[in-house]
């Protein structure tokens, strides 16, 4: 069955992977797509790839939400050279990644950086960890750490140093 | 969080200001660790991706030594902080300690000479009758410490007699510090401007580092003699940062309305009305007021700031003033209505000469925005006058410090300006 999806080729060209989540989910992509990945990349170009990637960690859940980004984003890389066609996509892009990252509770964005991680997507890097460190903004500590389920380890000794050290930061 | 630390290094690198960073390693240990590390790598890092803006405004007045912020409103990026926080009172209590013999002074007695960095120079004119070679204060208003530069024999003397002292600089440290950091209360540097009788000038440079324990050195260098021209010839500012302290004399032709000048590695000699102001790219620049008002001019040296000085570019004002006034500024009934105040790397501050009051804006020199008055605080934000460096790595085990506010230097205006 593997066998059978990694010689299929779409309109688009190219060779299909099968990408194996850590709970068993298959997933069908070209290569184009997943090379977004730079360990996929890699692996493709060791001609690796033949039997399917397992990514053992990597939830299923999380690799949907991988795959739809990396399919959007190809869409976009393959559509560069139609101008007209890529000025279009560039809104949509914004559009479905602002609504990717801010749908998502805390674990789950946790989770969807360390995937981007693991497989090396820069760009989707990125943007999960703007949108954490944006969460932050405007946040005192407290804040900070109930958002992200934050334990405070130091010694209330130890915090009030910090403070008294640093008090013009802690303006509410 | 469950996340390894080179990821949560990623996410803290992005926070927009030094106020959420600071917070941030105020959670948790390892929040902490990251942020303080040992070889502050971290903060280095952090420091190259972030441009601080421009908080407000400290200036002398009649009275007092006053600060203003820049807008009372904040914005998402950048935070306020609290105007208490900028405040001069403490110096009261150092005057106290300090100054032999003097009663405490109000602040009117300190005169604010320049600032950079996160510090500001200040000269304390209760204590000093005389106009000799005097004690200035380096302090860090936001984290309220102070250092005394004391020239070896203060008071008369220095320099080798009968010199007067002129004006003094804030130059960043020698060498970065281990945080990145060029200029901050454990490394900086106070050049003194000093004229003497019949010999011309001099630099004496104070340089004050600490790491591994504090070394403070003088350093007298003559930086010339301005011959036949000591009437028309002063000190307009210093460039270059660095200070490397090389005060090799070399004269070029400027093509500029000025009959000849001189030009040393920190300090740039001039007839009035031109200022110096420092590149982004460490290169010096000269502005000048357009006749008229409604721009500047701005001087660089071709051959990469080694060659002579040709004109880079003009930035018109007019508009900007326009929209700070709320009515077109008129050259007619105000003569030469825009003054410089200050210039820091990258931008200088100037101020329309008008009726109303003082105002002041900062003139990008290299992207030429100039910010609207409603918009004032939202442009600095962004970084567009950004001047020194953010966070400013303080003593302490592991204290990620405070200091972000970054001055800029000030003229005879007196006026500074302090970035958060």
């Amino acid at each position: 069955m593997a066998a059978a999806a990694a010689e299929a080729t779409t309109d688009g060209g190219g060779k299909m992977i099968i990408l194996i989540s850590a709970d068993g989910k298959r997933f069908e992509v070209t290569e184009a797509v997943a090379s977004q990945s730079q360990l996929i990349s890699n692996m493709i170009e060791d001609d690796c790839t033949e039997n399917g990637v397992r990514l053992p960690n990597v939830d299923g859940d999380i690799l949907t939400m991988v795959v739809d980004y990396c399919n959007m984003h190809a869409g976009d890389a393959a559509a560069a050279g139609d101008t007209m066609k890529a000025s279009s996509t560039e809104e949509e892009l914004k559009k479905f990644d602002a609504e990717l990252v801010q749908a998502l509770e805390n674990p789950v964005l946790f989770k969807l950086i360390l995937a981007a991680n693991f497989l090396n997507i820069k760009s989707l890097l990125d943007m999960t960890c703007q949108r954490v460190a944006d969460m932050m903004s405007g946040k005192t500590p407290e804040q900070m750490r109930e958002t992200f389920s934050i334990e405070n380890d130091f010694t209330p000794e130890e915090e009030a140093a910090i403070r008294q050290e640093n008090a013009w930061a802690f303006d509410d | 969080m469950d996340l390894p630390d080179d990821l949560v290094e990623l996410i803290l690198l992005r926070l927009a200001s030094t106020v959420y960073l600071i917070r941030a390693a105020s959670t948790c240990k390892q929040w902490r660790r990251i942020v303080a590390a040992a070889d502050a790598g971290f903060l280095r890092r952090f420091r190259s991706l972030h441009a601080p803006a421009i908080a407000g405004y400290y200036y002398n007045s009649e009275k007092f030594t006053s600060f203003a912020p820049s807008s009372p409103s904040a914005s998402a990026s950048a935070p306020a902080i609290d105007d208490s926080h900028f405040s001069l009172d403490f110096l009261q209590v150092i005057v106290q300690d300090i100054v032999d013999g003097s009663r405490p002074q109000s602040s009117s007695s300190w005169r604010i000479m320049d600032s950079r960095g996160s510090l500001l120079l200040l000269d304390f004119a209760g204590s000093h009758p005389d106009d000799g070679v005097r004690s200035l204060l380096v302090c860090e208003p936001l984290t309220r410490r102070y250092q005394w530069v004391v020239p070896p024999s203060a008071g008369r003397g220095f320099g080798g007699g009968g010199c007067e002292f002129s004006r003094a600089y804030l130059a960043d440290g020698a060498e970065a510090d281990e945080a990145g950091g060029r200029v901050g209360m454990s490394n900086f540097r106070v050049v003194y401007e000093l004229y003497h009788h019949h010999h011309g000038v001099s630099a004496a440079v104070f340089t004050f580092t600490t790491g591994g324990g504090a070394q403070l050195s003088w350093e007298e260098k003559a930086i010339g003699n301005i011959a036949g021209s000591s009437s028309c010839m002063h000190v307009l500012g210093h460039a270059g940062g660095s200070c490397t302290a090389e005060y090799s004399a070399s004269e070029s032709e400027l093509p500029l309305e000025a009959d000849n000048w001189l030009c040393w590695d920190v300090m740039i000699f001039f007839p009035s009305c031109f200022r110096v102001a420092e590149g982004r790219d460490g290169h010096p620049r000269i502005l000048t007021v357009v006749p008229g008002g409604g721009a500047l001019k701005v001087f660089a040296r071709c051959d990469n700031g080694g060659g002579e000085w040709v004109e880079e570019k003009m930035i018109p004002c007019a508009a900007a003033m326009h929209r700070l006034l709320g009515r077109p500024a008129s050259s007619s009934s105000l003569g030469q209505w825009m003054s410089i105040v200050t210039t820091r790397p990258g931008f200088a501050v100037v101020s329309p000469q008008v009726r109303e009051g003082r105002w002041f804006f900062a003139v990008d020199l290299d992207t030429m925005e100039t910010p609207r008055a409603t918009e004032q605080v939202q442009t600095k934000s962004k970084g567009v006058v950004g001047a020194g460096r953010g966070v400013v790595g303080a003593g302490g085990a592991g204290g990620v410090g405070g200091g972000v506010l970054d001055g800029s230097a000030l003229g005879a205006g007196g006026v500074c300006m302090v970035a958060r």
